[in-house]
């Protein structure tokens, strides 16, 4: 056992993340305040857990996973309808081959756009977009963590990523940057 | 028809997915084939746009990972065993976690009125006294102090750093150099209130520390009719004063955050130790 002031082991694997899963309960939960409770919820859970943690597998992953399902449990309680909305039509809706795709430059988009915009997409597809995007992470983990299969994690971030997109051009069509949210 | 006609199939490839086998194939096949090269370029350029979010993905305040540390050891310190179930706690896991919250606030009521294991650190004696001085000062109409730059507004020292004034939970209300030095890293010695609250006033001295911080731990002297606690964290010794009356009694965090905490016992959960003085009260 660890002494008393160094990290444990569980410490020591998940204390990087901390910034992760913020950004990423931060996504669901959308209030600071209600981020860090989620977090801290999370890694107390995880703790209890950790003895089930694979090693060499990906924590951030595992963490997300522990975390989505938290935020779910809260919704219950709160007699919230849970994160996901999925739009069943249009996941199910096969997307059509696409010959002709235009040569289009995104150098007016900046990073801060790119989290104002996102906010725009739906949050099905929006989810699946940052945790592969910004957060890395693969289909599969993605699958997990949204108890969704590959496929329908490869159709919500091509969904996402397609709205990112015309969110790009309509702002360069604009001519200026996304309004800045207030501080 | 090409692969990099379908969007899915190119992100699927940009993406990293599928074996490498595949990836092989498909990037020969890219090499041979210009417009199919210019399609997942395309695509590519999509996704590093994307991407450039990451520079600026919002980040928690720094008090979360004392916060998140200070829980985990908490729970550590209750005995909650690993439940060896993944992340899904069983159905009774509820049930064990009120029970252990419960346990939480009775151990540390328990620590608190009666006093507990050694601290990890000590306590300074000028410190202390220092602390208490300018909360009994500050009770009176004038302070004396002002709210000057150098340590006060910069440096470990400085009383912006404290936790609960960083936080937003008090407010400076004056602020100065403790031994007439105001250099940037000198201790500071300052005076806080609570929004709202006319007995939420508190001294608070601030010495810069170069020790193993133990944020968890707080250790408390009474000084007469004021209690004087202390933590080390970052790397600065904070000693904050008030009136004993006042938190006597009161369970765990809730002694400096406020009653506020004392119904949830796993937000900031300290273990609080009583110090021996090592003169008598003045």
């Amino acid at each position: 056992m660890a002494p008393p002031d160094e990290p444990t082991e569980f410490e020591r694997v998940t204390l990087p993340l901390l910034r992760d899963c913020f950004a990423f309960a931060l996504s669901l939960t959308r209030r600071a305040a209600e981020a860090e409770d989620l977090v801290q919820e999370t890694y107390l859970r995880a703790q209890r857990s950790f003895d089930a943690f694979e090693p060499g597998t990906n924590a951030k992953a595992w963490l997300f996973t522990i975390l989505r399902r938290l935020h779910i449990d809260r919704g219950r309680r709160e007699r919230i309808r849970p994160t996901y909305h999925p739009d069943e039509e249009l996941e199910g809706r096969a997307i059509a081959p696409d010959p002709t795709v235009p040569l289009e430059d995104f150098e007016h988009v900046e990073p801060g756009d790119v989290l104002r915009l996102l906010e725009e997409v739906p949050e099905a597809f929006r989810v699946a977009v940052r945790l592969r995007d910004l957060d890395g992470l693969s289909y599969g983990e993605i699958g997990r963590i949204l108890g969704v299969p590959p496929g329908t994690v490869m159709s919500r971030i091509h969904r996402g990523r397609e709205c990112l997109r015309e969110l790009f051009v309509a702002l360069r069509s604009r001519g200026r940057k996304a309004p800045r949210s207030a501080p | 028809m090409s692969w990099t006609e379908n969007p899915l199939e190119r992100a699927r490839f940009l993406d990293g997915e599928g074996t490498p086998a595949e990836r092989a194939e498909r990037a020969r096949e890219l090499l041979g084939d210009p417009v199919a090269r210019a399609r997942v370029e395309a695509h590519r350029r999509l996704l590093e746009t994307i991407a450039r979010g990451r520079e600026v993905v919002p980040s928690p305040s720094d008090l979360l990972a004392h916060r998140v540390r200070a829980a985990l050891a908490a729970d550590r310190a209750a005995g909650y065993p690993s439940t060896g179930a993944g992340d899904s706690l069983p159905r009774y896991g509820r049930i064990a976690a009120f029970a252990t919250a419960a346990a939480a606030v009775l151990v540390g009521f328990f620590v608190f009125t009666r006093g507990g294991a050694s601290p990890v650190t000590s306590a300074s004696e000028r410190s202390v006294m220092l602390a208490a001085e300018a909360y009994r000062d500050g009770l009176g109409a004038s302070s004396g102090m002002d709210t000057v730059g150098g340590t006060c507004d910069e440096g470990v020292a400085s009383p912006r750093r404290f936790p609960l004034v960083a936080n937003g939970e008090l407010s400076l209300s004056s602020c100065k150099a403790a031994n007439g030095s105001d250099a940037e890293g000198s201790e500071s010695v300052s005076l806080l209130e609570r929004a709202g609250d006319p007995k939420g006033r508190r001294g608070l001295v601030v010495t810069p520390w170069d020790g193993k911080t133990s944020a968890t731990d707080v250790g408390y002297t009474r000084v007469g009719d004021v209690v004087v606690f202390d933590v080390s964290y970052g790397r600065a010794k904070y000693y904050l004063a008030t009136r004993w009356e006042s938190v006597a009694g009161t369970t765990t965090c809730a002694a400096c955050h406020g009653p506020e905490r004392a119904s949830v016992p796993t937000r900031n959960p300290h273990r609080i130790f009583e110090r021996p003085r090592s003169r008598s009260d003045r």
